[in-house]
């Protein structure tokens, strides 16, 4: 029973670092910016497939692996990483080497996806960006889908494991990573938050043409926003799949990835990165807890994941009617503390 | 004469911005009153609240008797009541004609031609380009197809927003000689906003000045034009 | 040929599902994420008539369309009306038809598992070819599936221009504010587009499996289509859809057929990134679609 409950505990927080990560990034994009980013899922993906495609090449390349079985690394892809999970166990550094390369390509690959999809779309108004970015989010499913040398096609591939070396702690080890992949955007979104940066993109937010008018280039300012989304997206997805060892296109649905973030985002509070964090914790609890006790309820005469769906729609709605800030508002901010405000005023005698 | 509109107390804005403060104003059947004020005092806000497209947080509007101050937006027009918005008040994609049948929408469908023939005898420009599609018309031409519009309900009671702002002196003149036609041809009674007071003072019977949502002075055109205070203070003029 | 009529076909399907999508729009300002479940409850509609009352699945064409309307309205005034009433904008009420879009996939898998399960029908993956008849040597599919799509636009379009109902759908799109003023009801007349809206996504649902293989996720699956044939069509007319369908389907069957013939099979499978390419490359570069297009050319 114990073992049972670590179990669900170390993933509850190993999918609490992934989505905390990618709902930072929303709220970087939607919450400062006011950019409706319905694309979350594409730089995902793209982290996912780097994940998927660029460790298992590295792996075979740093150890010992009969070279014949490169011959078609897709249909060999179960035997060669698991000779490669055999030479990781025992070695931390070639395996840490992996993870961080890994983490610096798919970094890449969600800048460029946050460039190829947001250089379009920054342009368009309100809703119309939305949607450019709804569709391209759908572009690399189809992709990976049909096109197997990426990640296998539907079935997917599995990936050497990079936290092979940490033995019974395994899960443990890569939880905690993705809560520190977690920790570093937080870390990031309050540093941006207190510069002057912060002010720049919440007067996009609130009034674009304003800004405009002051000589900020808004379409600029958000290209870039949605490129750092997109990093942080990028490296999410790559943190996933080496967390679950394996990738599938299937399961990097725009539900899971685009839609669940925004529920989560919506019903803490695009406000506030507190908000985020509570709205991120309760979804993976409910999402965790529906998934740990579906058998309870086989009664029922349908599949009880659906019943996650009602649930994110129906929570989503009523926020939205009776409290669409959330549930964490945002704080006013102000250009100086509030003590440097009032040194200020007595100096110019107000 | 018999009271048509009596607004009592009210307190409107947009949201959960207070914009009017216990406004009180009365218009009698026939008369013409205006609504002065500086820009930004709540003027457009105060008709828009009487049509619900303003929130009313408390007072009463009594039209002929009836409460209308919780009815729905749309069916304000029903009352017997036309509106002439300050801006975007015709539909330009649509024809002059077109314009003036969505006026007589809640008429019945038959007294639509009818009343068209009474407007166009009331607002003669208009015929000339009925069929023109309302987006390409000047200014003046433009105002003038927006009062006829509001006109094709059948109104007890014309609200005027600022008919001539914008205009070049010779249409505001031609809007101004229309409503006062108007009120002479017919027994309409009318609420009308107007920035260019010496175009309006001798039409209107009563005057209110509205200075930052709050209603300041009420009485003759000719009392407020004497109270030189009053006018260089909040009017700009002297 | 057979690829020539499936283009066709597809065509006049996507054009339904467009038009609703366009007519929303068009007058409530909403863009409507949920529109492809609306879809997806038409081909439900015909599969549960089907299996139960063993009739032609074109004798249930007004059952869908019913249905699918009164869902659509729901959706309108449980959904968005109240959230619009305070003054939402249109991004925050596309948030909301996404919520919507969960609770029907929701519920419409539940429903497809329900049927699987207790009346055993083949509710996952499900085709009625078999029921089809053939005129002038071609499928039904293909004459009802355009008449369905004529006799809507067309009888909108009538309506549109010569009844006062259309009067006041227009100037709805056009001045909302003044519309309500000269007293349009704006609750009534977006109630009704959004019922008529789901009206023909229930026919074009309804028509779907006819030719076309469904599941609970068809409409789902399909909306960026969808979005792609709207967008492209342009708001502006009401005719958008039906050309933006032709345009649309053309792309995705005949020309990927066209396309793997130059440069070889191994293209096809991506035929369902050519829509998203339309709709990329409209946003960018005709961003008031093709009607809007042809609008301001003739000034
Ligand atoms: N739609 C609106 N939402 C919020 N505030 C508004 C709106 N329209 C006008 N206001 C505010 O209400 C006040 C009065 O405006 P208005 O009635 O248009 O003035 P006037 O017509 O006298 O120039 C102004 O401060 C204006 O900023
Ligand atoms: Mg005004």
């Amino acid at each position: 029973m114990g073992g049972q409950w670590l179990l669900f505990s170390v993933d509850l927080l190993a999918l609490f670092g992934i989505y905390l990560a990618l709902n930072l990034s929303l709220r970087l994009q939607l919450g400062y910016t006011g950019i409706a980013n319905f694309g979350l899922v594409l730089a995902f993906t793209g982290g996912a497939y780097v994940g998927g495609w660029l460790p298992i090449r590295l792996g075979m390349w740093l150890v010992e692996v009969d070279p014949s079985l490169a011959e078609d690394m897709i249909w060999n892809n179960v035997i060669i990483a698991s000779q490669v999970d055999l030479s990781l166990q025992g070695a931390p550094f070639t395996a840490m080497t992996i993870l961080l390369l890994t983490l610096l390509a798919a970094g890449a690959a969600g800048a460029l996806l946050g460039l190829l999809s947001g250089y379009p779309a920054v342009r368009l108004g309100g809703d119309y960006l939305a949607i450019s970015l709804l569709a391209f989010g759908e572009v690399l499913a189809i992709i990976g889908n049909n096109y197997d040398p990426v990640v296998g096609g539907p079935l997917g591939v599995r990936i050497p494991d990079v936290w092979a070396w940490a033995g019974d702690w395994r899960f443990m080890a890569a939880s905690l990573a993705n809560c520190v992949l977690a920790l570093g955007v937080w870390m990031y979104l309050n540093s941006v938050e207190r510069s002057p940066l912060g002010r720049v993109l919440r007067a996009i937010r609130d009034n674009s043409d304003a800004a405009a008018s002051l000589g900020k280039n808004v379409a600029r300012i958000r290209l870039n926003v949605i490129v750092a989304g997109g990093i942080i997206c990028g490296l999410a997805g790559a943190m996933y799949t080496l967390y679950t060892t394996g990738v599938a296109p299937s399961a990097l649905s725009r539900f899971d990835w685009t839609f669940l973030p925004w529920v989560m985002v919506i019903f803490g509070g695009s406000g506030s990165n507190v908000g985020v964090l509570i709205g991120t914790f309760v979804f993976i609890l409910v999402q965790k807890l529906i998934i740990t006790y579906k058998f309870a309820l086989s009664f029922l005469p349908f599949d009880p994941v659906w019943l996650q769906f009602l649930l994110m729609g129906l929570v989503l709605i009523l926020v939205l009617n009776f409290r669409p800030s959330g549930l964490v508002t945002e704080k006013a901010s102000y250009a100086l503390g509030r003590r440097e405000m009032a040194k200020a005023a007595g100096k110019e005698g107000l | 004469m018999s009271q048509l509109l009596r607004v009592q107390d009210l307190n409107a804005g947009y949201g959960a911005i207070h914009v009017l403060f216990d406004i009180n104003l009365e218009c009698d059947q026939g008369q013409a009153v205006a609504i002065v004020g500086p820009n930004g005092s709540g003027k457009t806000t105060f008709l828009n609240s009487i049509f619900r497209l303003a929130d009313i947080f408390s007072g009463r509007v009594v039209l002929d008797g009836k409460e209308i101050q919780r009815e729905k937006a749309h069916r304000i027009t029903s009352y017997g009541i036309g509106y002439l918005r300050q801006e975007g008040n015709v539909f330009p994609g649509l024809t002059v004609e077109e314009n003036l049948k969505m006026g007589a929408f809640n008429l019945p469908g038959k007294e639509v031609k009818e009343r068209m023939d009474e407007v166009l005898s009331l607002i003669k420009p208009v015929e000339v380009f009925l069929r023109r599609t309302a987006g390409t018309l000047s200014g003046g031409e433009r105002e003038m197809v927006a009062l006829a519009a509001a006109l094709m309900c059948r109104p007890k009671l014309l609200l005027l927003d600022e008919p001539t702002s914008g205009l070049s002196p010779i249409a505001s003149a031609q809007i101004a000689e229309l409503v006062k036609n108007l009120k002479d041809k017919t027994h309409l009674s009318m609420l009308v906003i107007e920035q260019n007071l010496k175009i309006m003072f001798d039409i209107v019977d009563k005057c209110y000045l509205l200075v930052s949502g709050r209603m300041i002075f009420s009485g003759q055109p000719e009392e407020l034009q004497s109270d030189r205070e009053l006018m260089r203070t909040y009017l700009g003029l002297s | 040929m057979a690829s020539f009529i499936d283009a066709l076909t597809y065509s006049a399907l996507l054009g339904l599902m467009g038009f609703g999508l366009t007519l929303i729009r068009r007058t409530t300002g909403v863009w409507n994420v949920a529109h492809g479940e609306v879809v997806t409850i038409g081909a439900y509609v015909a599969l549960t008539a089907t299996s139960f009352l063993s009739h032609s699945p074109y004798f249930f064409l007004p059952l869908a369309f019913i249905v699918c309307a009164a869902v659509s309205g729901i959706i309108f005034l449980a959904g968005i009306e109240p959230i619009r009433a305070k003054g939402a904008s249109s991004m925050l009420l596309l948030v909301v038809t996404i919520a919507i879009s969960l609770i029907t996939i929701a519920a419409i898998n539940i429903y497809a598992d329900y049927l699987q399960n207790v009346f055993h029908l083949a509710s996952k993956n499900f085709l009625f070819a078999r029921f089809d008849f053939t005129l002038w040597g071609q499928m039904g599919i293909l004459w009802s599936a355009w008449a369905a799509l004529g006799a809507l636009t067309v009888s909108y379009y009538l309506m549109l221009q010569h009844t006062r109902l259309g009067l006041a759908l227009r100037a709805l799109a056009e001045q909302p504010a003044l519309a309500i003023v000269m007293g349009a009801n704006v609750k009534a007349l977006s109630f009704l587009s959004w019922c008529l809206a789901g009206g023909a996504a229930g026919l074009a649902g309804c028509l779907f499996p006819m030719r076309f293989q469904c599941h609970p996720g068809v409409g789902t699956s399909m909306i960026a289509t969808m979005f792609a044939v709207s967008i492209f069509g342009g708001i502006e007319k009401m005719y958008g859809p039906l050309f933006a369908g032709l345009v649309l389907g053309f792309a995705q069957i005949y020309g990927i057929d066209l396309i793997s013939s130059w440069i070889g099979p191994g293209v096809i499978p991506f035929k369902d990134l050519i829509p998203m390419i339309v709709l990329l490359l409209t946003l960018q570069f005709l961003p008031e679609g093709l009607s809007g297009f042809v609008g301001r050319r003739r000034g």
